[in-house]
């Protein structure tokens, strides 16, 4: 290939930084601005009207969640807000088209609205703590239903918001950031509160006990028997913690989270002698620290099992890829050593760590569970499918099977099966289901 | 008689961009090349490629850049952009699926499987535009 003479290559380099640029002050995934771009609309909304709400809205998308169930799902859940947002500008809502929404910067989980709020005049700060209210009610109003319930709970987002006045002495911009410091604290503060509160519920969750514990079915795709059961504990239906992985994360950040796995681990032995089809086996999600945990470790685990009655090879340790390939040995011997004794060990999130299979091999799971995001649609991926195809062919040679989990729709399940999938977990085969809510642990 | 699909090629080695074009050429596509992500960038908007196959090494702006650029630009956002790369990224980058890469194919590649799985892209990007036709 020749070099393109200098000036195409010139416009070339330009374009693609005209490109660069505005993929910084756009998002891409939903559609808006960022705070760079609306600036100077502000400034010019600021100086017609003299002074102007800032609403800040704080989604605060955990790590955690995006990690469980993939970006895709963040991307939806972003998308879905800013939807409800600009639906807001239409139609007498709160919000009228020269009102500005923006992101705070690209892929950010944090929204800012400049409103003009009220007809005529300006706005003070009593005014704008009614007009944010009406806001932030119509909002949780509209918004799409898995934003507040459904799918695995709501998703907390916090609201604050702000008065900037135009003053002669000050840059625009200044009372902007200004406005907008005061509105990202006020909703940071109250998000500080409701975290307060549900460290109270925590502790009640643990203290009285009140964990429910679910069994989703792990099936055979070959004969659609079951295989065993995968066991969920969240919190009571109806609370904060109905959504497991807000109760797991604050166990965690929290440091309670060995109480509170214990708990839960006693509860699905517990259930097992009733729920459990004799042949069947039981998958037990189990943390890091939990393997550490001498209630894991030791004898008492052991005993724990025998006691209900179920044999060593009918319990399956669940533990996720990036805590699987941990470097440190005591880890791996840990898991050795669980082997040794019987047990099934699993490793979950496959694919969302992307990790070496060398240190996978060395850890000898007999099951890699690939997670939603590789699942989701694979009949209509390419890239999907080549991907899980080659993860099957290599998890046999290591002597692991595959389970496929998230199922949700007929098409995915057929194409898994196509492939030679072994094994598959999700709402279309079946959903989690509540077993022996009431039954308290055996005091030991 | 059914029109030419052209594919865009993008490598920074010129040998590959060569061959990639004679090849293709002979299978009856029609052709552009780029050599480099820059380059890439307009050469989609102005050639408005039915397919890009996009190298990832690439230096100043690499793969998954100019895939992200592609999709920040209204008339190249749906252009299918399968990713070429060696073996050993592809195993541990799979980001191409973050930003909907359609497919990536491993270096080095045997001729047979490249032209099957072109093949098998565009069957299936039918079979999309159908079913949004449906809906």
């Amino acid at each position: 290939m020749k070099d393109p003479n200098p000036q195409v290559a010139d416009y070339f380099r330009l374009r693609a930084e005209w490109l660069r640029f505005k993929n910084h002050v756009f998002d891409a995934s939903t559609g808006l601005p960022t705070l760079a771009a609306v600036m100077d609309d502000v400034r010019r909304l600021l100086e017609e009207r003299g002074s102007l709400g800032v609403v800040y809205f704080d989604l605060a998308v955990e790590p955690g969640r995006e990690a469980a169930r993939g970006w895709q799902a963040s991307d939806e859940l972003l998308r879905a807000f800013a939807q409800a947002l600009l639906a807001l500008r239409g139609g007498g809502g709160p919000l009228s088209p020269p009102d500005i929404v923006a992101v705070l910067s690209v892929r950010s989980d944090k929204f800012i609205v400049f409103m003009r709020a009220g007809e005529r005049g300006g706005v003070d700060s009593t005014s704008m703590a009614a007009q944010a209210r009406r806001l932030t009610e119509k909002l949780a109003a509209t918004l799409p239903e898995f934003l507040h319930s459904a799918r695995g709970g709501p998703v907390p987002w916090h609201e604050g918001h702000a008065v900037m006045y135009r003053d002669p002495m000050l840059r625009a911009e200044r009372s902007m950031h200004r406005a907008l410091d005061e509105a990202m604290f006020m909703s940071l503060t109250q998000r500080t509160h409701d975290d307060d509160r549900r460290l109270q519920g925590l502790d009640e969750i643990i203290g009285e006990e009140e964990v429910v514990t679910l069994y989703q079915p792990i099936l055979d795709l070959r004969t659609l028997d079951v295989l065993g059961h995968e066991v969920f504990s969240r919190g009571p239906a109806g609370g904060p913690f109905e959504d497991a992985e807000r109760l797991f994360a604050l166990a965690e950040r929290t440091g309670r989270l060995l109480e509170l796995e214990r708990l839960c681990r006693n509860r699905a032995l517990v259930s097992a002698p009733h729920h459990l089809r004799p042949g069947t086996k039981l998958f037990l999600n189990t943390s890091a620290p939990a393997l550490a945990d001498p209630e894991v470790s030791g004898e008492a685990f052991l005993r724990q099992v025998e006691e209900q009655g179920l044999d060593h090879g009918d319990v399956v340790l669940e533990i996720t890829e990036r805590v699987a390939l941990e470097e440190r040995q005591a880890f791996r011997d840990m898991l050795r050593k669980l082997k040794r004794e019987g047990f099934g060990i699993a490793i979950d999130d496959m694919g969302s760590g992307y990790s070496s299979l060398k240190a996978l091999v060395e850890v000898e799971p007999d099951y890699l569970k690939f997670d939603i995001s590789l699942v989701h649609d694979i009949d209509r991926s390419l890239i999907k499918r080549s991907l899980l195809e080659t993860l099957v062919e290599l998890s046999a040679k290591i002597g692991a099977r595959v389970i496929a989990e998230g199922i949700e729709m007929e098409p995915e399940l057929a194409t898994l099966r196509e492939m030679g999938v072994p094994l598959g977990q999700g709402r279309f085969l079946g959903p989690p289901v509540l077993v022996g809510a009431s039954e308290k642990t055996a005091t030991p | 008689m059914r029109n030419k699909k052209k594919i865009l090629v993008v490598d920074d080695e010129d040998d590959i961009l060569h061959f990639l074009e004679l090849v293709l050429k002979e299978k009856g596509y029609d052709v552009a090349t780029a050599s480099g992500g820059h380059e890439a960038l307009t050469k989609a908007q102005i050639e408005k490629p039915n397919l890009i196959l996009l190298d990832i090494m690439m230096p100043q702006m690499d793969g998954w850049e100019v895939l992200k650029l592609l999709r920040v630009d209204e008339e190249t956002f749906e252009i299918p952009v399968a990713m070429l790369s060696a073996r050993t990224e592809a195993k541990d980058r799979v980001q191409g699926l973050q930003e909907g890469a359609i497919d990536y194919i491993c270096k080095p590649f045997s001729l047979q499987d490249l032209l099957a799985k072109i093949e098998t892209i565009f069957l299936q990007v039918e079979e999309r535009g159908k079913a949004a036709r449906e809906k």
